[in-house]
C-alpha cells in the first residue's frame, strides 16, 4: 500500500491480510512485531552490502536521521528497493500463513461434521 | 553455657593411651606441623577437600572421649585455637549452631583475652568482630522470609530486598572468618592459626539436625575453622530421615527418606576425614572417668560394692555370656565408655535415693543382666518403692517432630530390674527406629487426606537445591564457590528422575526458606516451564506458554548478563525494568493461581522468585559462563546502558536471546577447579543450561559488529519508508480476547519467527 511514507503498516493492513479477530491491543502488538522484524531484516541486508569502514561511518552518522539517510542513498542506492522487497515478502508470508490456517480449520470442521 | 562446657571437657582426667594413634591421626588431618609455624607464613590447610573431621562410632564407643582427648592434646601443643565444645542438643530451638557458637565463643574468649588484651589491645577487636558476625548471621538465618513478606507492595521492592538478603548472607560468612582471625590475633597467634570447633553429639538434636549439618558445613568453609564433630552415623541417619519425613509431612515414605539421608550424610562425611575411636582395654575402661565426673568408674564401684562379691558376680556373668576374653577382676564391665557411663548413672542414681540400704550383689547382678538384655539404649529410672515417685536418670530423650506429628520416645514399659524394700530400679529400652516406623504407619492409616506423595527424586532435587542455598549463602564474588559442594553432591540427583524425567534434562529450584507444603507443585510448575522452553516454538505456541516462557527466559538472561542484583538498579534501561517487572508479576500470578490458599503464610512464590531471579543467574554467571563470553556480553551491555542506541540495543539483545536456553560453561575453568568444585557435580545441569547460551553468544561474538549495526540501518531506512500507524481505519476490533484471535496471533508470531531466522 502506498502512503506518504511509501509503505504502511496499519490495522487495515492486518485486516486486508486476513487477521480479523484481534483486539485493539493485539493489533498494536502485531504491528510492532512486524515492524521490528522488518527493521532487522532490512538492516541486515543493508549492512551486508557495506564494508567495515562503511559500517563505522554509518554508525557515526546515525545520530542524525537526515545525514544517515543521505549517506545511505549515496552508499547503498538500492536501499528503497530492499525495503519494498522485504515488505512484500513478509506480507505475502503473513497472508499465506493465515489463509492456510483458515483452510485447515475449515477442513477440520467439515471433517468433524461428517463424522458426527 | 561455656562455663559448663569448659567444666565438662576439662574434667577429662585421664586419656587412655590407646587413643593416642587416633589423636595423632586427627592432628595430621588438621594439617602438617609446618602449617602452623608461628612466623606468620602459614599455608592454608584447607585444600578444598573440606576441613570437617568426623569422629564416628556407635553410642558409647568413645567418640566424645576421643574428641576431648584430641582437644586436650591440641591445647597443649598450642598449634591451634581450641574453642569450647558445642553441644547442639542443648541449644535453644531458635538458635542456629553458628549463633550458639558465637555466643559461646564470646564468653570463652572474654576471660582468656583479659591478659592478652593488656598486652596487644586486641580484645576490643575480637568482641567487635563477634558482635558484627552475630548481627550478620542473625540476618542471614532469620531475616530472609520476613523481608520477603514485608515487601509485598511491589515486585521491584521485593527484588531489592532479596538482593539485600543475599548480601547479608555473604557478609555473615566473611564475618565469621574475621572473628577467627581476631581470636588468633587476640591470643597472640598468627591469623591463619586453625580454630578447632569441637561439636559433640551433632546427631542428638534430630528436630533440627539438617540445620545443624548445614551450619557445620558452612563452618567448614571458613578458612581457619576445623570443625571436629562426633557423630553416630546410625543415629544421624535416623535424625536426618525423620527430619526429612517431618519436613514433608508424610509425603515421603520412610524408606525413601532413609535412602536420601544416607546420601546426605555420605556427602558430608568423607572417608579420608573420618576417624573411629579404638576399642578400649579393660584397664582403660576401668580407669575411665566419665565426662563431668572426677573419679573413675572403677573407683566408684569399688566404693559401693564388696570387691569379693563383685568378683564372683563378674565371673558368673562372664560364664553366662560365654565371653572368654573377659578375664580379670573387673572383666564384666561393658565394653564402651558410654556403657560405663550408664552404669555410672545407675549407681549414682542409687546413691541419690535416700536409703541407707546397700544393694546386695544379686540385685546388682540382675541390674546388669537387664542392661545387657535391653541393649545399649535404655533408660533407667529409680523409684521409691514407698512413694512410687519415679526419677528418670535420662531426660530429654522424648523427641518430637511437631510438623509431622512424629514422636520418637523411649518405647516399651519399664521393667523392674531391681526391687528392694525401699527402692525400685527400672529399665526400659529406647527405640527411635520403632517410633519413626510407627509414625509412617500411622500416616498411612490416617492418610486418605494426604493423597499427594513426593517421589524420592523430587525430594532429592529439593535437597540438592538446598545445598545450593547454602552455596549461595556463602559464596562470594570472585571467590571459588564452597568446596563442599563437590562431586558427591549431585551424583544422587543425577541418578534419579524428577517428575518422571531424568535430571539431565530438568531441574527446579526451591529456596531454603520456602517451606515445603507446596513444593511438589512448584517443582512441577518449574519443570513445565523448562519443558515448554525446550520444545519447538510451534509446540510452545500450541501450549500457550510462549509468552510466559519468553519473558521468564528474558528475565533470567537479563540477570545473567549483569550477574548480580545490580541488574535491578538498571532503571536507566526502562525496557529491561518493565520487562523484569512484567515477568515477575506473571510468574507470581502463575504460581499463586495454582493454589492461592496454600501460599498465604509463607509466600512460596516470592521465595521461589528470589531463587529464580537472584541466585540462579548469580551462580551461573559466576561459575559457568566463560570469561570471554561474559566480556562479550558486557561489551553489549555497554551499548545497552549508555548512549543514543540504548533502546535499540536492548530490543536487539532481547530479540537475539529470547526463547533460548543457555548451555555453556567454561570447561577449562572447571578442570582447573577440579572435582572439588561444585561445578563438577553440576555438570549435567550446567550442560543443559550452558551450551545453548554459548551458541547464542557465538552469534554475538563473530558477527557482533555487523549485527549491532544492522538494526540502526534498518531503523533509519524504515522511518522514511514504512509508516507505522495505529489509526483504526476500517478495522473492526474484537471487544475481548477470543480463541480465534489468539490462534491468529500464534500464526503471525510463527511467521515472524521463521522470517527472522531465515
Amino acid at each position: 500500500m502506498t502512503t506518504p511514507h511509501g509503505l504502511e503498516l496499519a490495522p487495515e493492513t492486518l485486516w486486508r491480510l486476513g487477521y480479523r479477530n484481534f483486539t485493539r491491543q493485539q493489533v498494536k502488538d502485531a504491528l510492532h512485531e512486524i515492524y521490528e522484524a522488518l527493521e532487522l531484516a532490512v538492516g541486515s541486508r543493508l549492512a551486508n552490502q557495506m564494508n567495515k569502514k562503511q559500517l563505522d561511518e554509518f554508525e557515526r552518522l546515525s545520530t542524525s536521521d537526515q545525514r544517515a539517510l543521505a549517506w545511505l542513498e549515496k552508499t547503498v542506492p538500492n536501499y528503497k528497493q530492499v525495503v519494498h522487497d522485504e515488505y512484500d515478502l513478509l506480507l505475502r508470508r503473513l497472508e499465506g500463513a493465515i489463509t492456510l490456517a483458515r483452510r485447515q480449520h475449515r477442513d477440520r470442521g467439515m471433517s468433524g461434521e461428517g463424522q458426527s | 553455657m561455656s562455663s559448663r562446657a569448659d567444666m565438662v571437657w576439662e574434667g577429662v582426667l585421664t586419656t587412655p593411651a590407646s587413643l593416642q594413634p587416633q589423636v595423632a591421626q586427627i592432628e595430621q588431618l588438621i594439617g602438617p606441623s609446618e602449617t602452623f609455624k608461628p612466623n606468620g607464613t602459614t599455608t592454608h590447610f584447607s585444600d578444598g577437600a573440606g576441613s570437617l573431621i568426623a569422629i564416628t562410632g556407635g553410642r558409647g564407643s568413645g567418640k566424645t572421649t576421643l574428641l576431648a582427648a584430641t582437644c586436650a592434646h591440641l591445647r597443649k601443643t598450642n598449634r591451634a585455637v581450641v574453642l569450647p565444645p558445642l553441644q547442639p542438643q542443648i541449644f535453644e530451638a531458635t538458635d542456629s549452631l553458628l549463633l550458639a557458637l558465637l555466643i559461646q565463643v564470646e564468653d570463652w574468649i572474654s576471660s582468656r583475652l583479659s591478659r592478652a588484651t593488656n598486652e596487644n589491645g586486641h580484645g576490643h577487636d575480637v568482641m567487635a568482630a563477634i558482635a558484627e558476625a552475630t548481627r550478620g548471621i542473625s540476618v542471614s538465618t532469620g531475616g530472609a522470609l520476613e523481608a520477603l513478606h514485608a515487601s509485598r507492595e511491589s515486585t521491584g521492592q521485593y527484588g531489592v530486598d532479596a538482593a539485600s538478603i543475599v548480601r547479608h548472607r555473604v557478609r555473615a560468612a566473611s564475618q565469621l572468618e574475621r572473628v577467627f582471625v581476631e581470636i588468633a590475633r587476640g591470643l597472640g597467634l598468627p591469623p591463619t592459626t586453625p580454630v578447632i570447633v569441637p561439636i559433640d553429639d551433632a546427631d542428638l538434636s534430630p528436630v533440627h539436625v539438617r540445620g545443624i549439618l548445614d551450619a557445620i558445613r558452612a563452618l567448614a568453609q571458613v578458612s581457619q575453622a576445623v570443625p571436629i564433630i562426633c557423630i553416630d552415623r546410625r543415629q544421624l541417619q535416623l535424625g536426618v530421615a525423620a527430619d526429612i519425613v517431618g519436613s514433608y509431612k508424610g509425603h515421603l515414605n520412610y524408606t525413601d527418606a532413609t535412602q536420601l539421608s544416607t546420601q546426605v550424610i555420605a556427602k558430608m562425611l568423607r572417608p579420608e576425614r573420618t576417624i573411629s575411636p579404638p576399642w578400649l582395654s579393660i584397664p582403660e575402661r576401668i580407669a575411665f572417668t566419665p565426662i563431668g565426673e572426677t573419679v573413675s568408674l572403677g573407683a566408684l564401684l569399688g566404693e559401693r560394692s564388696d570387691p569379693t562379691s563383685l568378683s564372683s558376680l563378674i565371673w558368673s556373668l562372664a560364664e553366662r555370656y560365654g565371653d572368654s576374653e573377659l578375664r580379670g577382676a573387673n572383666a564384666w564391665l561393658p565394653e564402651t565408655p558410654r556403657e560405663l557411663e550408664y552404669v555410672w548413672e545407675t549407681v549414682s542414681a542409687i546413691q541419690r535415693v535416700p536409703s541407707s540400704e546397700v544393694l546386695p550383689v544379686h540385685h546388682v547382678r540382675r541390674l546388669i543382666q537387664h542392661l545387657f538384655d535391653y541393649g545399649r539404649e535404655y533408660d533407667v529410672a529409680v523409684e521409691s518403692a514407698v512413694s512410687g515417685v519415679g526419677k528418670s536418670s535420662k531426660k530429654g530423650l522424648v523427641l518430637k517432630w511437631p510438623a509431622a506429628s512424629l514422636g520418637v520416645a523411649a518405647a516399651g514399659r519399664f521393667a523392674t530390674a531391681v526391687s528392694t524394700g525401699r527402692l525400685r530400679l527400672r529399665v526400659r529400652k529406647l527405640a527411635r527406629i520403632t517410633a519413626i516406623v510407627a509414625a509412617e504407619a500411622s500416616d498411612a492409616a490416617s492418610g486418605a487426606n494426604e493423597a499427594r506423595s513426593l517421589s524420592p527424586g523430587t525430594v532429592a532435587g529439593i535437597q540438592a537445591l538446598e545445598e545450593l542455598a547454602i552455596c549461595g549463602r556463602l559464596g562470594t564474588a570472585g571467590k571459588v564457590m564452597p568446596f563442599y559442594i563437590g562431586l558427591r553432591e549431585f551424583e544422587f540427583l543425577q541418578s534419579v528422575p524428577i517428575n518422571g524425567e531424568t535430571t539431565d534434562d530438568q531441574f527446579f529450584f526451591m529456596p531454603d526458606s520456602s517451606g515445603v507444603q507446596a513444593i511438589n507443585r512448584a517443582g512441577t510448575a518449574w519443570n513445565d516451564l523448562v519443558s515448554y522452553a525446550r520444545r519447538s516454538s510451534r509446540e510452545r505456541q500450541r501450549s500457550g506458554a510462549t509468552e510466559m516462557v519468553r519473558k521468564l527466559i528474558h528475565l533470567v538472561t537479563t540477570y545473567w548478563l549483569k550477574g548480580t542484583e545490580s541488574a535491578l538498579a538498571a532503571k536507566r534501561i526502562p525496557a529491561l525494568q518493565r520487562s523484569m517487572q512484567s515477568a515477575s508479576l506473571e510468574y507470581l500470578k502463575r504460581v499463586q493461581n495454582d493454589d492461592v490458599s496454600h501460599h498465604e503464610m509463607y509466600s512460596l512464590s516470592r521465595a521461589y522468585c528470589h531463587w529464580f531471579e537472584q541466585r540462579l543467574p548469580y551462580l551461573f554467571h559466576q561459575n559457568l559462563l566463560e570469561r570471554e563470553t561474559v566480556s562479550v556480553i558486557e561489551q553489549w551491555l555497554d551499548a545497552i546502558s549508555a548512549g543514543p542506541r540504548a533502546v535499540e540495543a536492548t530490543t536487539e539483545l532481547r530479540a537475539a536471546l529470547e526463547g533460548r536456553f543457555s548451555k555453556k560453561f567454561d570447561e577449562e575453568r572447571r578442570r582447573k577447579l577440579g572435582e572439588n568444585s561444585w561445578i563438577y557435580g553440576y555438570e549435567a545441569l550446567a550442560g543443559n543450561i550452558g551450551t545453548e547460551l554459548h551458541a547464542d553468544i557465538l552469534v554475538f561474538r563473530d558477527p557482533y559488529n555487523e549485527r549491532r549495526r544492522s538494526r540502526p540501518a534498518g531503523s533509519k531506512v524504515l522511518v522514511g519508508a514504512v509508516g507505522l500507524s495505529e489509526a483504526k481505519g476500517t478495522y473492526e476490533y474484537s471487544t475481548h480476547n477470543t480463541v480465534e484471535g489468539d490462534d491468529d496471533m500464534k500464526v503471525l508470531l510463527e511467521v515472524l519467527e521463521q522470517y527472522r531466522s531465515r
